[in-house]
């Protein structure tokens, strides 16, 4: 029952998110560092960090910090920043969307070029196109984005002046400035993205092609892109879409460097900056809201499954 | 069993690896400068018959900072395979063989580890226990345990269902025996694939650590520490970054090609479907 | 302070030729907050200081300078100021300033339940400070602050940057006492925080200027540009291309990375000056190996600061041996004072202390490039000297707690240039009972540090030579050199300065439109230069 299924995979789903959260408490709290010196700054008065932590209830016993962040949470109330006093969830709906916007361009993009062409490679295999693939996929697995960040900015912004270096816009504010600004940050992922996506689907386009019945549609003289599209993508994408699914579940989580060399106020710089920073509540809630989207993306790609694979119900 | 042949590719793949492994451990032995020594009086000099690939900002010899970085880099990357791989395996195999309460429980925990971005994971754990290599290698282990974890279950999954496995069972052997024996073998061509990416996802992941500057302390480098370190140099002096950069790249292209020439030989369904060659 | 180029004022049309040009200024790191003094760092001081004001400001000579208060008057026994307002000022909100504002945000710092950090500088409790003992309105345009003793560093401490006594109108606060958004006197109000992104300033037209010329935080605070929008830009490699790509303006404390790039940029000016600040290195003096003075001593003995502060290239930093600049110790004392690097005794003291290969752990942080450097030095200098040493980078959270806990071994460490000696060395120089952050305790130190908090201006240099000589017999804090402050500035800006405290000020500051409405033209210029730099690899 495809009901059953997706009941299962939430109750599944939740029991997950219970988990990462308690997790995510617990380090937190381990890493050394106490967010009321930070507030409090470098002024070495006890009493003064004393009473700071005191109103941020982090002297109570860590259980009883535990029930408060679980029964917050159970309410729909993710705290607020140490830091800033600024409503978690808040913080949270101001990041991600730049964070999406990036990695869902970038993710559909790369995709719409990485299988085909990995499709096409695992048709020539062998031959001067398909090494020439597993070539450039190798080459760009091997640049951090980092670096390919940086080199980018040099071209496109300095050298030639094209493409602003800096300034996020959000796309609802103004869609042409966004999509610019977007050009470099979401060009960068793609790089990264585009060559896992074509080797694994060259690798499970590999596995398809030697099973029988396509050879047999092709000994019957069926046109190569036939074969390719209706027989071989079907069976072949399935696995691709796993690994597409893993893939936007962690991206969507954050994608520190990209925002970092970019200036992109994303979910990933949000987490990392708070972790610096102490900012327990922030890093709860962030990493809860990311393996959230995590758990729904690969639900998703599990019905998907699902749906391209009847097999997977039973 | 046949010849254990690579192919072009995978003898391709082989050989830049061990270029590279040969280099580190040439490092070992002898080395043209001290890669530690501060010379400043030769910061950043071009590539020239005293330093062939040239000094940092710190006058340190490029190339034997290469050398020394990899060390660093690939004792990261295989002790992170290699750990990653001795609990990742047993510990999916036993789940898959084992089922039931203690299978539906294990992986909760573990989707819930894999729910989060591993470099995320690893920049919390290194806060905890400090930059140090058994810092990074215990980060990266537990990010990316998860995920081979998930592999090794579902290959032993199906294999529960064929017909050996079952037949062990009513012989009465123990579960330790069978899952040793018989899943764990069967899962290991599968994990060797998997075991060049991660491999290259250790070696990128240690670099975006420096980069976020919870990489390895100084002074013993890292091919990702040295590109990190050398990207405000860019335009000056490229050499910082683009030895370091191409050390790792041909690491990670003889990784992908040995690793892609692995999966067509040793991958047991391809064996059989793919015949010959 | 040095300057590279000059500070082009022939550009063509000047600055009101185009219609109200931006002025575009980097931010390494967000605001922490809005309410000045509560809830701050280093950024978000000197963003404030353009949106508030206090009675009285630093000047360009680090004294107390008349801000919100034109002028002043202490009693005989030195315990009462009364400090007279300037006429006309007004809030942000159009509310005219009057002596209630004052006490009210006054009584808000001073109230426990706000939080100041740094309320112990007036509450009695602080091991230095003095105790407020009452704060009036004489009339509307007169507040008398009454204190329990006099404290020759009053108006100092009113005037300090950190631990800054805004003057806001209630409204910045919600009806149920939390803080919503600065209302204040400054030239510019907070006209917008994207957080993240940038934050942004608007001239606040009803700004009254004060009489006196500009100088430091204090005088006639003119702002030319209307908006000045400060970008949060991250990383510095991303910084430079900014300012070279001409999409900032100003870039508040360049990496010294970027320096040789920038110098050979025809648009850019660069500002570089030794600030205030002091880069140390702090030894363990409580616990383990490193309680022993000897070697503490030996230690010292081998780090070359000469070496250290070319820790990084491109940018000479002069040495700062002392919390403060040695021309404001007293000459007679510090030719006295021994140095501390003394590379032919580093064997003797070692073996004097007995040291047996002990390890030995500097902390540092990597969050800040140039302490990093300075590690990797230092590292290679005791090792050279034969001292088990290593690196341990962390984050600066863990640094700091380390810091505070005095959990480190050597740490590379760096103070916030203050501007009156007693006041930085009180940063460092203080009893463990009261305070957790103390470095030097020494009771002879405490002593002089006693004495130096009490005493009249007149007396500080020998004071203070004699607490550097305290200090380098206790040898826990090595003084390595005053960091530089590099300031990128286009040359489309006209009117930027530095000065001694190193913080930017965008009063003053205009902007030559064209600069801006040309990018296309100008990066097509700079195609053609830079094709000929053979910048790009």
């Amino acid at each position: 029952m495809m009901l059953t299924f997706i009941l299962r995979r939430v109750a599944q789903g939740l029991l997950t998110l219970a988990i990462a959260g308690t997790a995510v408490f617990l380090l937190i709290r381990v890493i050394p560092g106490d967010p009321a010196q930070m507030l409090v700054g470098d002024v070495g008065d006890p009493a003064m960090v004393a009473a700071t932590r005191a109103s941020l209830g982090l002297d109570r016993p860590l259980p009883e910090q535990w029930l408060l962040f679980a029964s917050d949470l159970a309410n729909g109330d993710l705290g607020t920043s140490i830091m800033t006093g600024q409503q978690v969830r808040e913080v949270i709906m101001q990041a991600f969307p730049v964070t999406a916007s990036v990695v869902l361009l970038a993710t559909a993009i790369a995709a719409l070029i990485g299988i085909p062409a990995g499709m096409w490679a695992a048709w020539r295999q062998g031959r001067a196109a398909d090494y020439l693939l597993v070539g450039i996929t190798s080459v760009l697995l091997s640049v951090p984005t980092f670096w390919s960040g940086l080199i980018v900015l040099v071209i496109f912004s300095v050298k030639l002046g094209w493409l602003p270096a800096l300034g996020y816009v959000p796309l609802g504010e103004d869609l042409r400035a966004g999509l610019i600004a977007l050009i470099m940050p979401v060009g960068v992922l793609v790089l990264a993205e585009l060559a896992t996506l074509a080797r694994m689907m060259r690798s499970s386009t590999l596995e398809v092609l030697r099973l029988d019945y396509i050879t047999s549609a092709q000994a019957r003289g069926v046109a190569p892109w036939a074969v390719l599209l209706r027989h071989v993508f079907r069976n072949a994408f399935a696995p691709t879409m796993t690994t597409l699914g893993l893939m936007l579940g962690h991206l969507l989580g954050g994608v520190v460097v990209i925002e970092k060399i970019f200036g992109l106020p994303g979910i990933g710089r949000l987490l990392v900056d708070s972790i610096v920073q102490r900012d327990y509540p922030i890093v709860q809630g962030c990493l809860l809201f990311v393996a959230f989207i995590f758990v729904i993306v690969n639900l998703i790609v599990d019905l998907l499954y699902a749906a391209l694979d009847p097999r997977v119900r039973v | 069993m046949r010849g254990f042949k690579l192919g072009m590719a995978g003898t391709g793949g082989a050989l830049l690896l061990g270029f590279m492994v040969l280099l580190t451990l040439a490092g070992l032995v002898v080395m043209p400068h001290d890669p530690i020594a501060l010379d400043f009086t030769q910061r950043l000099a071009a590539p020239s018959a005293a330093h062939w690939l040239g000094t940092d900002q710190f006058g340190r010899d490029v190339l034997s900072r290469v050398m020394l970085g990899g060390r660093g880099s690939l004792l990261v990357a295989s002790l992170t395979v290699l750990l990653t791989v001795a609990i990742g395996l047993p510990f999916g195999a036993l789940v898959a063989y084992v089922g039931g309460w203690f299978e539906r429980l294990s992986m909760t925990v573990l989707d819930a580890l894999l729910a989060f971005p591993s470099l995320l994971i690893a920049l919390g754990i290194m806060a905890v226990i400090g930059p140090s290599t058994s810092g990074v290698v215990m980060a990266l282990t537990i990010a990316y345990t998860p995920g081979v974890v998930r592999v090794t279950r579902s290959v032993a999954l199906s294999l529960r269902e064929t017909g050996f496995v079952q037949a062990s069972e009513v012989l009465g052997w123990s579960t330790a025996h069978v899952v040793c024996r018989h899943v764990i073998p069967n899962c290991i061509a599968p994990i060797a694939v998997m075991g060049a990416s991660l491999f290259a996802a250790a070696l990128l992941a240690e670099s975006a650590l420096s980069f976020l500057g919870v990489g390895l302390p100084p002074p013993a480098p890292t091919w990702g520490g040295m590109l990190a370190d050398g990207r405000p140099f860019l335009s000056e002096a490229s050499w910082l970054s683009l030895f370091p950069g191409l050390a790792i790249a041909v690491s990670l292209l003889g990784c992908n090609l040995l690793g892609d020439a692995l999966r067509d030989r040793l991958d047991p369904r391809m064996r059989s479907a793919g015949g010959s060659t | 302070m040095f300057m590279w180029g000059c500070l082009c004022f022939a550009g063509p049309g000047g600055a009101a030729a185009n219609a109200e040009p931006i002025l575009r200024v980097a931010l390494a790191s967000d605001l922490r907050s809005t309410n000045p003094g509560i809830n701050r760092d280093s950024v978000t001081d000197w963003v404030m200081t353009h949106v508030v004001e206090g009675l009285v400001a630093t000047n360009a000579e680090l004294a107390p300078a008349p801000m919100l208060a034109e002028s002043w008057s202490v009693s005989d026994d030195g315990r009462e100021y009364t400090f007279r307002l300037r006429p006309d000022v007004k809030f942000q909100n159009g509310a005219t300033l009057r002596a209630a504002h004052v006490v009210w945000s006054w009584r808000r710092m001073l109230d426990p339940q706000t939080r100041w950090p740094c309320r112990s500088w007036y509450d009695g409790n602080g091991d230095s400070g003095v105790r407020i003992d009452a704060i009036q309105a004489v009339d509307e345009h007169t507040v008398r602050f009454r204190l329990r003793e006099p404290d020759p560093l009053f108006l100092y401490r009113l005037a300090d940057v950190q631990c800054h006594v805004a003057i806001i109108h209630p409204e910045s606060l919600d009806a149920n006492g939390n803080w919503r958004w600065p209302i204040g006197t400054g030239p510019y109000r907070l006209k917008e925080w994207r957080r993240g992104r940038y934050v942004e300033l608007e001239r606040f037209d009803g700004y009254s200027l004060a009489a006196q010329p500009a100088s430091g935080f204090a005088g006639r605070k003119e702002a030319f540009v209307r908006n000045v929008r400060l970008v949060v830009i991250p990383d510095a490699s991303s910084a430079k291309l900014a300012v070279l790509s001409g999409e900032i303006d100003i870039w508040p404390l360049t990496a010294a990375e970027a320096l040789p790039e920038l110098r050979r940029d025809s648009h850019v000016d660069l500002l570089q000056e030794a600030s205030r600040d002091w880069s140390v290195l702090l030894m363990q003096n409580r616990s383990g190996v490193m309680s022993n003075p000897a070697l503490r001593a030996a230690i010292a003995s081998a780090l070359d600061p000469e070496l250290i502060s070319q820790s990084t290239m491109h940018a000479s930093r002069p040495l700062r041996p002392y919390g403060v600049p040695a021309e404001e110790i007293a000459p007679d004392i510090l030719a006295r004072i021994p140095p501390a690097y003394q590379p032919q005794r580093t064997q003797e003291l070692l073996r004097q202390a007995g040291y047996k290969g002990e390890l030995i752990e500097i902390d540092v942080s990597r969050e800040t490039g140039s302490y990093f450097n300075d590690a990797i030095v230092v590292h290679a200098l005791l090792v050279r000297a034969g001292i088990n040493a290593r690196v341990r980078s962390m984050d600066w959270a863990t640094q700091f707690k380390r810091y505070l806990g005095h959990e480190y071994q050597l740490s590379l460490f760096g103070y916030t240039g203050r501007a009156t000696g007693p006041m930085m060395y009180s940063v460092f120089v203080c009893d463990p009972v009261k305070r957790v952050n103390c470095v030097v305790h020494t009771p002879r130190a405490l002593a002089i540090m006693g004495e130096l908090n009490t005493s009249s201006p007149q007396r500080w240099p020998v004071l203070m030579g004699e607490l550097e000589m305290e200090i380098a017999h206790d040898r826990s804090i090595i003084g390595l050199y005053a960091p530089l402050r590099i300031t990128t500035v286009r040359r489309s800006v006209v009117g930027y300065e530095t000065w001694a405290l190193g913080m930017p000020r965008f009063w003053g500051v205009r902007v030559d439109a064209p600069g801006q409405t040309t990018a296309v033209a100008k990066r097509l210029a700079r195609v053609s230069a830079a094709s000929g730099q053979g910048t790009w690899p």
